[in-house]
């Protein structure tokens, strides 16, 4: 059974429907022609960019890590269409609704356990996100129970060097702070969780955090 | 009896299960020449009819824009079903066998023009409903052939696993 596609979102790269495919709630995630480019160009490109980011939600898979289920690849219209997972929210979404209340934020402490090491786990075989921010990242379940889920790896990659791995953590670390305004603490429980992870170049990952945050804006490089 | 479910492009996907069948290999000769024009499949590497569904959007897919791998729309389906390149393994691994006494046969057609159950005369074997597919399902061989790994039964289903091998074949090695 399929019903017509409903467009529920459009980011700078790509246009995301919803609709039913073969049975199934599904999402479609169709990359559009940047017509200021070279045909060709563009072409290479956005297959490029599918192709990565498949081959990142796949390989996540495989390690443990959850990703949605990617149910067809149409590489003719650079389209992604993946399982939709309906009623589950973003950790932002949470985190806002969390702070609105007045639990104390000890108790978000398993999560960010849980985000450190999903986290550890993807770097340990060199998968990078690209774009980990609270709005990537979706959640389901009571509070004790619940599951992590990691999307849109539009920006990832398979390989990740060290510094990649830093920057992936230093974008999660502004997008968190900034979205989530005194959550300094949550970060603390993340990185701890995904150092205990003791991949082989841990040391290697810090020292480049630490070189990673010294170049933000406004911030000079000395020493 | 016949099941049909739905596939894009004005398609759907008919399948009939069958045990106790006495002639497989004759069904393959039929199969070969065309006087069949379905895929005869193995039931026990088919978990499910969405494993199935997912496969034959592939192979529809691939039939419509000229892409195929193989000769026809059918032998398309089975070797999309497979998790390697190699055509003679899909047969091999996901067809049916000379001796098989189990097929389970699935046709790619315009909507509302299947002939399953014109076929059904040509099987010495019963037909039974879809939902008896588990009893001949080997999940064992289903793991194995297409390499699936614990972590991932941790956080995923059997069927997600294999989905995921049918859907990203082409773009990743596993």
């Amino acid at each position: 059974m399929q019903s017509p596609k409903v467009l529920i979102g459009q980011g700078a790269e790509a246009k995301i429907y919803a609709c039913n495919f073969l049975g199934r709630p599904t999402i479609v995630k169709e990359r559009f022609k940047k017509t200021y480019r070279h045909p060709s160009l563009d072409s290479t490109l956005t297959l490029a960019r599918t192709k990565a980011e498949v081959r990142c939600m796949t390989r996540c898979r495989t390690h443990g890590i959850r990703t949605p289920v990617v149910y067809f690849v149409d590489m003719e219209n650079h389209a992604i269409y993946m399982e939709h997972l309906v009623n589950w929210v973003t950790v932002k979404d949470f985190i806002i609704r969390f702070q609105a209340g007045d639990k104390s934020l000890l108790a978000l402490l398993p999560l960010a356990e849980k985000i450190g090491g999903a986290v550890g786990l993807m770097h340990s075989h060199g998968l990078i996100h690209g774009d980990l921010t609270t709005s990537n990242m979706l959640l389901s379940g009571a509070s004790e129970d619940f599951e992590l889920v990691f999307i849109d790896f539009g920006l990832g990659s398979i390989e990740g060097s060290p510094e990649d791995k830093a920057v992936d953590l230093y974008v999660l670390e502004k997008a968190l702070l900034s979205t989530h305004p005194s959550t300094e603490p949550v970060l603390e429980a993340i990185l701890n969780s995904y150092f205990k992870v003791r991949a082989k170049d841990s040391k290697e990952v810090t020292r480049k955090l630490d070189e990673v945050r010294m170049r933000g804006r406004k911030r000079t490089m000395v020493g | 009896m016949v099941e049909v479910y739905h596939l894009p492009n004005d398609h759907d996907l008919s399948v009939n299960l069958f045990e106790n069948v006495s002639n497989s290999e004759e069904l393959k000769r039929m199969a070969i020449t065309g006087e069949i024009n379905a895929a005869l499949l193995t039931p026990s590497m088919v978990l499910d009819e969405f494993q199935l569904l997912i496969a034959a959007n592939k192979a529809l897919h691939n039939f419509i824009n000229q892409k195929l791998t193989t000769k026809t729309l059918h032998s398309e389906l089975l070797f999309c079903l497979s998790p390697t390149r190699s055509i003679s393994a899909a047969f091999q691994k996901f067809g049916l066998q000379n001796n098989d006494k189990e097929v389970l046969i699935v046709e790619i057609h315009p909507k509302d023009q299947g002939i399953l159950s014109e076929l059904q005369t040509k099987v010495s074997g019963k037909s039974i409903p879809l939902s008896s597919l588990k009893n001949y399902t080997d999940t064992d061989s289903i793991k194995k052939t297409y390499k699936i790994t614990d972590a991932e039964l941790k956080m995923g289903s059997l069927l997600d696993a294999v989905v995921t091998r049918i859907s990203t074949k082409d773009l990743v090695s596993f």
